[in-house]
């Protein structure tokens, strides 16, 4: 291969690095205007701005009507239980919580969950488990009326 | 806790006297009961408390200032002369304004504002140790009887044996009660006639209708996917009021009935 070829791609590959990090800034711009958007909650825009390395939130907050809950049911059979069970709690909990009041799996209920959360049913929400590890943990919170 | 909620198809079959009446005979018990008045567009407890010797001391607070965000949980439940006994009024004279601030807050604030409402108020009762949450529901499909039936642990599913019943019934069952995962469903005839007890010969054309019609609502319940096993048959017993029978006349056989009832459901 020539060396003006090389010269060629080299130029082209800077372009595509270039891009990228224009792309990257965008997001990155993006993820903080959709952190400080009024969608959020209050409490976890203020939870954030004291723990803002150790805590990430995920999704956009909404009060399912009941029609809406058991619409759910009929597309994911088993999670208006998840649901109701989530419901019994104020603060946040884990899906080990909810698998032991429902009697499923751990598994199933962090499924279940983490499309409650996707829909915007649920908040949801990443800790650090400590400062030093790169592990988190994932909680869970209703969408209350105050919320 | 256990919510209960009574609910029904159609009105007119029975649902406020069976829950009053089931609500007051389980707190005399021993339980410690909230009973709620759910029917927003027909609230009928208030009436029903102050027809009888029952002695409530009324907050002015009702339900629905609380579903809309007016009023804490702990201000609508009213106290009784029974220590294990609280209700929960609705205010019909509030929704009659045609320019009620409450009314307007109940269109604003959305279907799914009012279910997050009541699932607060559920944890409200929760944390004050009720062993009973009873709702007594508006009938039908709307939003408000699918908001009491979404948050319920056990459904009674109150019927009336005449024609009518059985096909909406059936719609009732495919359309909410096959969908609700996890909730009891039982079922409630009421107002069965006794053919023995009439004092005059009925026509045979009345008696097959009656019999075909308690025979279609079984064949109706039996022939759901959704298990709903009756519970309880209540004959129609001439003569009853809204009442709280259980309190005023223990002797009546409508609180008889209540006394069975209840005896099956905390089974």
């Amino acid at each position: 291969m020539s060396n003006l070829q090389d010269q060629e791609l080299k130029t082209i590959l800077s372009q595509i690095l270039t891009e990228l990090k224009t792309i990257s800034q965008k997001l990155h711009s993006i993820d903080t205007y959709l952190a400080s958007s009024s969608t959020l909650p209050t409490h976890i825009r203020s939870e954030d701005s004291v723990k803002p390395a150790e805590v990430q939130r995920e999704g956009v907050i909404a009060m399912p009507s009941s029609l809406e809950i058991i619409n759910l049911q009929e597309s994911r059979p088993g999670i208006f239980k998840t649901y109701k069970a989530i419901q019994k709690k104020e603060d946040w909990v884990k899906s080990e919580e909810i698998a032991d009041m429902t009697s499923r799996s751990r598994g199933l209920e962090s499924r279940y969950l983490n499309f409650l959360a996707q829909k915007g049913f649920v908040m949801k929400k990443r800790e650090k488990i400590d400062s030093d590890s790169r592990a988190t943990e994932v909680w869970y919170r209703i969408v209350g009326v105050n919320s | 806790m256990e919510t209960i909620t009574f609910h029904s198809y159609r009105g007119g079959v029975g649902k406020t006297l069976l829950s009053v009446n089931t609500a007051v005979k389980l707190a005399l018990s021993g339980k410690k009961v909230c009973l709620v008045d759910f029917d927003l567009r027909a609230p009928s407890h208030q009436s029903l408390f102050a027809s009888s010797t029952f002695s409530v001391s009324h907050a002015t607070k009702s339900f629905t200032g609380f579903l809309v965000g007016d009023h804490g949980p702990e201000s609508v439940i009213n106290s009784t002369n029974m220590d294990n006994f609280h209700c929960v009024f609705s205010n019909i004279e509030i929704l009659q304004q045609k320019e009620s601030k409450i009314r307007t807050k109940l269109t604003q604030h959305g279907e799914g504002r009012i279910l997050a409402k009541l699932f607060e108020f559920i944890r409200y009762c929760n944390s004050q140790e009720f062993d009973f949450l009873i709702f007594d529901c508006m009938p039908g499909i709307t939003y408000r009887s699918l908001d009491a039936l979404v948050v319920s642990d056990k459904i009674m599913v109150v019927t009336r044996p005449v024609k009518s019943e059985i096909s909406g019934l059936r719609l009732v069952i495919s359309e909410c009660y096959s969908k609700l995962e996890g909730a009891k469903l039982f079922s409630i005839m009421n107002q069965v006639e006794q053919i023995e007890d009439l004092v005059h010969t009925p026509n045979p054309l009345d008696v097959n209708l009656v019999k075909v019609n308690i025979l279609g609502i079984t064949k109706c319940l039996e022939e759901s996917s959704t298990s709903i096993p009756l519970l309880h048959t209540f004959p129609r017993i001439p003569f009853v009021t809204e009442r709280i029978y259980v309190l005023d006349e223990k002797e009546h056989p409508f609180s008889t009935e209540i006394d069975i009832f209840c005896t099956k459901l905390l089974q």
